[in-house]
């Protein structure tokens, strides 16, 4: 099962001519990723070339490639200032699924396609600025490495990328259904809590790490959520416990104001809601080995 | 420094530390502090090649690789404590 990404997911990249889009694309080939083509207006009919004889026609819209392929996952490697209208165009075609992996999205254009998204109610957004979800061993949409982890029963959401991959790393024995990430932005489509609520839904996911940062209070939110409506056992990390005040850590997101989003105050909200909390990322990943063999 | 290589891969990340190590000596400006660097993730095999090379024509000390990302935080606090991390 997994989450949102199986390995029947049909795929099209928009930007896949590009450079990042030409190379993380034989990057999700090579992992097992069912490309079935590319999107960019005024290339349409050109052909791009990858090893493993998978060469990928382009289209012109979203909507062309969607009506010749059955494409339901859309991975948008466009630039920022086109990234609003490649979303845009993506949820008009139906597509189930939009993965933005580009940063530097204009937080009001993310306002407008998250909000136009939710509008139609047929597309769920994942990102901005996010690494993307692999269900290992099946598929991968974005650009987390495939080859560090495993299939297993661990759901992961994370809002940073390099997190993801150090847990799934740390945690490769044990495997993981999905792993999401949400991104580091203001605004996202996303969240912890859709995750949450996904991962408590799918049989074969027996435990979530969720991992969040300062700034915001998705975690608190995740906290009363999970207090709420999760059964599965959940351990969580937060990033940024010597955080000074006012500053952005990396994301634009990650940043304590006053005294909201400090990471202990997360800490403490996820405590009480029955989650383990790491203190590192080892300390972390020890807590869900025992947490998995308690199953 | 900790990395897990994802996208930019361990030998990337060796090779700037590398570069910049080499640019700022010709600015005048050379890196004094001791680095501590764990790298991890794709290529890293080839990254540790890299700078395990480069450390040994250096001064003894001035990088450090460790293998986990906790023995970094360790080893980071350790000099900035001891007075080691002063540098030449």
């Amino acid at each position: 099962m997994a989450i949102w990404l199986t390995q029947d997911s049909k795929v099209l990249v928009q930007g896949m001519t590009g450079s990042e889009g030409r190379k993380h694309t034989q990057r999700m080939l090579t992992s097992g990723t069912k490309i079935v083509g590319g999107v960019t207006p005024g290339k349409g009919g050109q052909t791009v070339e990858f090893e493993g004889d998978a060469n990928q026609p382009v289209f012109d819209s979203v909507a062309e490639a969607v009506e010749k392929t059955g494409a339901d996952v859309s991975v948008i490697f466009v630039p920022a200032r086109g990234t609003k209208a490649a979303v845009v165009e993506a949820v008009d075609a139906g597509v189930p699924l939009v993965v933005v992996i580009t940063e530097g999205v204009p937080v009001h254009d993310t306002a407008a396609f998250f909000q136009y998204a939710q509008d139609k109610g047929s597309t769920r957004i994942i990102g901005p600025n996010c690494p993307g979800i692999i269900t290992p061993g099946r598929s991968n949409v974005g650009i987390i490495p495939a080859n560090i982890t495993q299939q297993g029963p661990i759901g992961l959401v994370s809002k940073s990328g390099t997190l993801t991959y150090q847990l799934m790393y740390e945690l490769r024995d044990l495997g993981f259904s999905t792993n999401v990430g949400i991104g580091g932005d203001p605004i996202i489509g996303t969240t912890h809590i859709d995750c949450l609520a996904a991962y408590q839904e799918d049989p074969e996911t027996k435990a979530v790490v969720l991992v969040g940062e300062i700034g915001g209070d998705a975690e608190e939110r995740a906290a009363a959520f999970i207090q709420e409506n999760v059964t599965k056992p959940v351990v969580a990390y937060v990033a940024g416990f010597t955080a000074p005040e006012g500053k952005t850590m990396g994301h634009a997101g990650a940043i304590v104001s006053g005294s909201s989003g400090t990471a202990a105050a997360k800490k403490e909200a996820l405590e009480a809601a029955g989650v383990r909390v790491g203190r590192t990322p080892s300390e972390t990943a020890r807590l869900m080995r025992e947490v998995v063999a308690s199953l | 420094m900790n990395v897990f290589g994802g996208i930019t891969a361990c030998d990337a990340v060796a090779n700037g530390i590398l570069q910049a190590y080499q640019l700022l000596e010709q600015a005048g400006t050379p890196v004094k502090l001791p680095i501590v660097v764990r790298l991890d993730g794709n290529n890293a095999e080839l990254g540790h090649q890299i700078l395990d090379d480069f450390a040994a024509t250096l001064r003894e000390g001035s990088i450090q690789r460790v293998e986990t990302m906790d023995d970094a935080a360790r080893r980071a606090a350790e000099l900035a404590a001891t007075g080691q991390g002063q540098g030449a």
